[in-house]
């Protein structure tokens, strides 16, 4: 509208028109009140009435704000009274839809009383009466409303209401012309990205598809728009303006019902019987009635108005195609049209035409309009690339036709199931279906509710009752085919399957080619490349699932080296916090650059906080530098983080937008409401109700999908095991940037919930501050803050700062979640986390399961949480007389175990007197050891089960380290001492450290070195001090046992801890205070390390791949 | 798949100390042939299965997945770009003049194959041992 156009129009009289002027704010104004006060009463057509209320503003401000001549204040006054008209038009139909209703439920009473009086069920006069009485009201007020609208506008009712919706209609559209414009700038931005290597084609194509979608609403929006507008102008058909063509076309409509539907705001209440009524009803009332479209002709060829002519009746025809009730309507346009619709729709985008491999037409015009080839050419690839074309797009149409009936069978095979269970008492039971039904009646008794709103809440009833039941019946069939899947692997010859769809003839001359070509495919290059690609993406998805392979393993191994991860430490003392549910960001193709660059995000600066809910806050001096602790804060809650140090050099790309914001998630609540049986605990139903609503995100999805341990089936994406680490994370991975693998992870996860919490009570434990537990919290730290390498250097070891609660599933007395069956949820879940090694023999499982429990599922994050009561830590200690470099980690992780249970290399040892003495004693008591700190591991072995009071005895280890070292000096360290056995476990999990009091023996390297990942240096007392001095021996040392480890000495765990590093190594070893004995023994021996050493430094590099898989599950094992 | 263990396992260890987050450099596949990048994926493959990688397995997937690689080009090939081929084949056509009608079609030969080749580690994985 223009704004203080003077020269337009009628000179003014400023004061009359000033007058106008207030006389139409002050209307406007009225109505946007009238209207706001309506959406308060009636919350449920807000959006109908916001887009009036927004014109209805911008036309206030206009007036207020501009200066109209007398011919432009008219027409705002016009428009105006359009906008006063969709107001009186909704009150109408609220009012309407509210008499209809009304009459819909008399109706139904009287049918209800004259079905009770057929089946001889006694029935009062007085019943039958009230009910007509109602219906007979009701259609009384539907007819006032209609009378009362015709009188008050003065039009048809038609012309009134497309006038109306043709407004509305023009803002839409300036709307989706704006997300159209969006999202062609994001296409560009993407494409930009695409050139410079930075996305993925993927993206790009994803891009375009919201280009193409946009348009499609706004063809639509036009088509609305032209439609309303001939409407509203009333126009008589062939009055039509020059540059317009005017398309008739048959519909079905219900007269009556095309305002219910406009206005249909109790959708989904009226039960089944009503609707099968009103449908009925509505066949017998069914008119024929020509709408009609206008179609701009004006600079377009006969060919493209003739196909925006049938892609506008594909449209309507496919939406009824859709909607699947084409024969019962009768008025439907054939298929054919639709189909010619839907081709010639398809035909007028370029960008199919040429996916489907036919010619560039638009090239082929220019060229023979310059006579480069003859029109006859230029025909025949026209009618032979549409030909194609209708080809190709018939098979896809009759694919979704398919589709859609199968829809439709389901939808009827579920309503028969429904009505089975509508008459089931179970199943009414376990809703408590008549419980409500008798409530209800009781309200009504009692006056407090009146007879329509217990009629109302009858239908809404039933129609929970269908959700329910709907939600139980998805649920099974997932289970069912979940059941299917497991007893059915997968066939190689469904694998390889090409050629599904083709018909016989064609697949036979694909066979054929197949086998012809495959030389050439040998030796063409583009394969080749494509091969290399492959390679490429492989090796991203082993970075995202880094547990579960070989390849991790020694990327993994390559950052230790670097000293990233080089005196790791893993104390973690912090509260589990709050999942987030609101965003990920992480995204699968930059699964490199987040590991790549993960500690770059540090040294940065970025606001992690504000960008991605991580605080994180360094002290580095030197801006190279990266300090070896790190604070910081996630998600509100403060964690420390130890990473070493190391020196940092290049330039991260990654934080750019187009890197971020992959998806914003938005959590569905699963229906839960009704399932389960939580006895007593209102608190288990809630936990249930919150993990529900975090099934959303993809973490949690991939946990707890991995107690189903099966494969999962992804959409058009085959299926995905989730049986390791790797294959977990990747999913998860997935899962945050494709939503086939969200959905369907989803899916998977939510049939197991219903499983777990229909066949099982439900349970709130509570895990006790102080309580040491592990969980994938740690990881999700990692992700959530995408700082990925925080995985590596973050142990998943916490400890309670406070009690809280945990979800069981009750089988008898006996949690489901930790029975040690093979193939049982526990198993499925310490398999997916890596805790049970992919190759262990059933024996080996359960032996291993015995030893962790599986506390239940976080009320507070989701997360399924364990604790493993001390059993990860049992220690590796050194094989007395081992020789040879070759044998280093196996020969050492066997060392350990035996060292463990005999104590025999610490008495045999010269060097470790101390040891010696302690192991001998502390076995079974495992508090004395730890006093001395380095000597913590001989303590974590002997205190296999007591692991809750290692965490937390830091007091009580303190003593105990006085006396077993008799050292005095170095036995104070209290904290230490605490500190080290916690996180023995983690540590064993990780790497090596050195054991102060074990002798380094010549001839093994990795003698000596020690699991115990948790020496938080800035927690640590002198005794710990003196295992970290310990630890750098091996820096020191060339071919010593820190280089050992910095090789994937122990693969496939990706949280392998750092060797210790030089900054620890204390030159006048003063670190072995700890054990007088020791120290003297740690320090001799480390520079006599002998020259095989030297020459061997790294085993991992000799190892074969073999090897150390066959390391990596001896590795685990022995940590049992 | 060659049969020089020694230089796979050459090969291996070069891919597998990559400094990570990188790409893997041109100079260490520049020099591969499609054959040797095929047996690098496939060896990694059955490692990260878990099983005992043997000469007749790797022989064995290899020729699979070179299987699978042709039927998923073959497959995405418009019918027209079938006959021609399957008759110039017939009539005894040069590679360069098979490269240019692949090439014409239109296809996208490096992203077929990259996407089996994902397709089919991810199914192998899938399997049951």
């Amino acid at each position: 509208m223009d704004k203080g156009n003077f020269e337009a129009g009628q000179p003014i009289d400023i004061n009359e028109n000033d007058d106008k002027k207030q006389e139409l704010i002050e209307r406007t104004q009225k109505n946007i009140d009238d209207a706001q006060e309506f959406i308060k009463e009636h919350p449920e057509i807000e959006p109908d009435l916001a887009a009036m209320v927004k014109k209805l503003t911008e036309l206030e401000d206009s007036i207020e704000n501009g200066n109209f001549d007398e011919a432009e204040m008219k027409k705002n006054e016009n428009f105006l009274e359009k906008l006063e008209m969709f107001n009186k038009e909704v009150k109408r139909s609220v009012a309407f839809n509210e008499a209809q209703e009304r009459n819909e439920r008399a109706r139904g009473e009287w049918n209800r009383l004259e079905n009770d009086a057929k089946s001889g069920k006694k029935v009062l006069d007085e019943d039958f009466e009230k009910a007509e009485a109602e219906i007979h009201e009701s259609e009384d007020a539907m007819r006032a409303n209609d009378e009362r609208v015709k009188s008050e506008i003065g039009k048809t009712e038609d012309v009134a209401t497309a006038e109306i919706d043709k407004a509305a209609t023009e803002g839409k559209l300036g709307e989706l012309r704006a997300k159209n414009a969006e999202a062609i700038a994001e296409y560009n931005k993407i494409e930009a990205l695409v050139n410079a290597g930075q996305a993925k084609e993927e993206d790009l194509v994803a891009a375009e598809e919201r280009i193409r979608e946009t348009e499609r609403e706004i063809a639509k929006a036009q088509f609305e728009l032209n439609d309303l507008a001939a409407k509203a102008e009333d126009k008589p058909e062939g009055e039509n303006t020059e540059g317009e063509l005017e398309v008739e076309n048959a519909e079905s409509i219900e007269e009556s019902g095309e305002k219910k539907e406009r206005f249909s705001f109790f959708d989904g209440y009226e039960d089944k019987d009503a609707k099968d009524a009103e449908k009925d009803d509505k066949q017998k009332t069914v008119i024929k009635k020509i709408t009609k479209v206008v179609v701009p002709t004006e600079g377009r060829t006969q060919e493209e108005i003739q196909a925006t002519i049938n892609a506008y009746k594909a449209r309507r025809a496919g939406k009824k195609v859709e909607g699947g009730d084409s024969e019962s309507d009768g008025e439907m346009l054939d298929e054919e049209s639709a189909f010619n619709g839907y081709f010639e729709e398809s035909w007028e985008d370029r960008d199919l035409r040429r996916s489907f491999g036919i010619p560039n037409l638009d090239a082929m015009k220019e060229q023979m309009e310059k006579g480069e080839i003859s029109e006859e050419e230029y025909n025949k690839a026209y009618e032979d690339g549409r030909e194609k074309m209708r080809d190709l797009l018939r098979k896809t149409w009759d694919r979704n036709k398919e589709i859609n009936a199968e829809r439709r069978d389901k939808d009827e095979e579920f309503e028969t199931y429904f009505e089975e269970q509508w008459k089931n008492q179970e199943a009414r039971d376990q809703y408590r279906v008549d419980k409500h039904l008798e409530e209800l009646k009781a309200k009504l008794e009692r006056g407090e509710i009146s007879r329509g709103e217990y009629e109302k809440a009858i239908v809404e009833e039933k129609e929970n009752f269908r959700k329910y039941i709907r939600d139980r019946w998805e649920g099974q069939k997932a289970l069912e085919e979940r059941d299917t899947k497991k007893t059915e692997p997968i066939k190689k010859e469904e694998r390889f399957s090409f050629f599904d769809g083709y018909e016989k003839e064609e697949t036979e001359k694909r066979m054929s080619l197949s086998e012809k070509i495959k030389g050439f495919f040998g030796r063409y290059n583009r394969v080749r490349k494509g091969a290399e690609k492959g390679i490429s993406g492989w090796r991203r998805a082993v970075l995202t699932g880094v547990a579960g392979s070989i390849l991790g393993v020694f990327l993994a191994g390559a950052a230790t080296t670097s000293g990233v991860f080089a005196n790791t430490n893993n104390k973690q003392d912090f509260n589990i916090p709050n999942q987030p549910t609101v965003e990920t960001t992480a995204t699968g193709d930059v699964a490199e650059d987040l590991v790549a660059s993960a500690d770059s995000e540090i040294r940065l600066g970025v606001d992690l906080n504000e960008t991605y809910g991580v605080q994180v806050e360094t002290e580095a001096e030197d801006e190279n530098e990266i300090p070896d602790v790190v604070k910081g804060k996630t998600y509100g809650e403060e964690v420390e983080f130890n990473i070493g140090a190391k020196e940092w050099s290049g330039e991260s790309d990654y934080f750019s937008e187009a890197k971020h914001g992959k998806h914003d998630l938005t959590a569905p609540v699963y229906d839960i409401d009704n399932r389960g049986n939580y006895e007593k605990s209102e608190l288990a139903r809630q936990g249930v109700e919150g993990l529900s609503e975090r099934l959303d995100d993809p973490i949690l999805q991939a946990q707890f999908a991995s107690l189903g341990g099966t494969d999962i089936q992804i959409d058009g994406g085959g299926a995905y095991g989730i049986s390791n680490l790797g294959q977990m994370n990747y999913l998860e991975l997935m899962a945050q940037c494709d939503d086939n693998y969200r959905e369907s992870l989803a899916k998977y996860s939510k049939s197991l919930m219903y499983e777990l919490v229909d066949k099982y009570d439900v349970q709130v434990d509570t895990v006790k501050r102080g309580e040491v537990h592990h969980s994938l919290y740690a990881m999700n730290i990692a992700d959530d803050g995408e700082m990925p390498r925080l995985k590596y250097f973050v142990d998943d070891e916490v400890t309670s700062k406070e009690d809280y609660e945990v979800l069981k599933f009750m089988d008898g007395d006996e949690s489901v979640l930790d029975q040690n069956e093979i193939g049982g949820y526990k198993y499925n879940f310490l398999k997916a986390v890596g805790r049970i090694p992919e190759n262990a023999t059933d024996d080996e499982a359960i032996t291993i399961m015995k030893k962790v429990k599986i506390l239940g599922i976080s009320l507070k994050c989701g997360q399924i949480i364990w604790e493993e009561g001390g059993t990860t830590h049992v220690v590796v200690k050194q094989k007395q007389n081992t020789s040879g470099v070759e044998g280093t980690g196996t020969e050492n992780e066997d060392s350990g175990t035996e060292n463990e249970g005999t104590g025999q290399e610490d008495t045999g040892t010269e060097n470790e007197g101390t040891g010696t003495e302690d192991t001998g004693s502390e076995i079974g008591t495992g508090t004395e050891n730890e006093g001395t700190g380095t000597e913590n591991e001989g303590t974590g072995t002997e205190n296999e089960g007591t692991g809750t009071e290692n965490e937390g005895t830091g007091t009580e280890n303190e003593g105990t380290g006085t006396e077993d070292e008799g050292t005095g000096v170095e036995g104070t360290g209290e904290e230490t001492t605490g500190t080290e056995n916690e996180n023995t476990g983690s540590e064993n999990e990780t790497g090596d450290e050195y054991d102060g009091k074990t002798p380094v023996l010549p001839g093994n390297p990795d003698d000596g070195w020690n699991v115990n990942p948790n020496d938080t240096p800035e927690e640590e007392g002198p005794k710990s001090e003196a295992g970290g001095e310990n630890g750098n021996v091996g820096d020191n040392t060339p071919g010593s046992s820190s280089e050992n480890i910095s090789i994937p000495v122990t693969p496939a765990n990706p949280e392998n801890p750092p060797a210790p590093t030089d900054d620890h190594y204390d030159d006048d070893n003063s670190g072995w205070k700890g054990s007088g004995q020791s120290e003297e023994s740690g320090t001799q021996d480390v520079p006599e390390t002998p020259p095989e050493n030297k020459a061997n430094p790294g085993s991992a590099g000799e190892n074969t791949d073999e090897e150390q898989i066959k390391k990596d599950h001896e590795d685990i094992m022995n940590r049992f | 798949m060659t049969d020089d263990k020694s230089k796979l396992n050459e090969l291996l260890e070069k891919v597998k100390n990559l400094p990570e987050g990188e790409e893997l450099p041109e100079d260490i596949l520049a020099d591969l042939s499609q054959e040797e990048i095929l047996a690098i994926y496939i060896e990694k493959m059955i490692l990260d299965k878990g099983v005992e990688p043997t000469d007749e397995l790797r022989s064995q997937l290899l020729e699979e997945i070179e299987d699978d690689i042709t039927k998923a080009l073959v497959s995405a090939m418009p019918s027209e770009l079938v006959d021609k081929l399957n008759n110039d084949i017939d009539n005894g056509a040069s590679d360069d003049a098979l490269e240019a009608a692949i090439n014409e079609s239109g296809i996208d030969v490096e992203k077929i194959t990259d996407d089996t080749m994902n397709a089919f580690r991810d199914k192998y994985l899938g399997e049951e041992k």
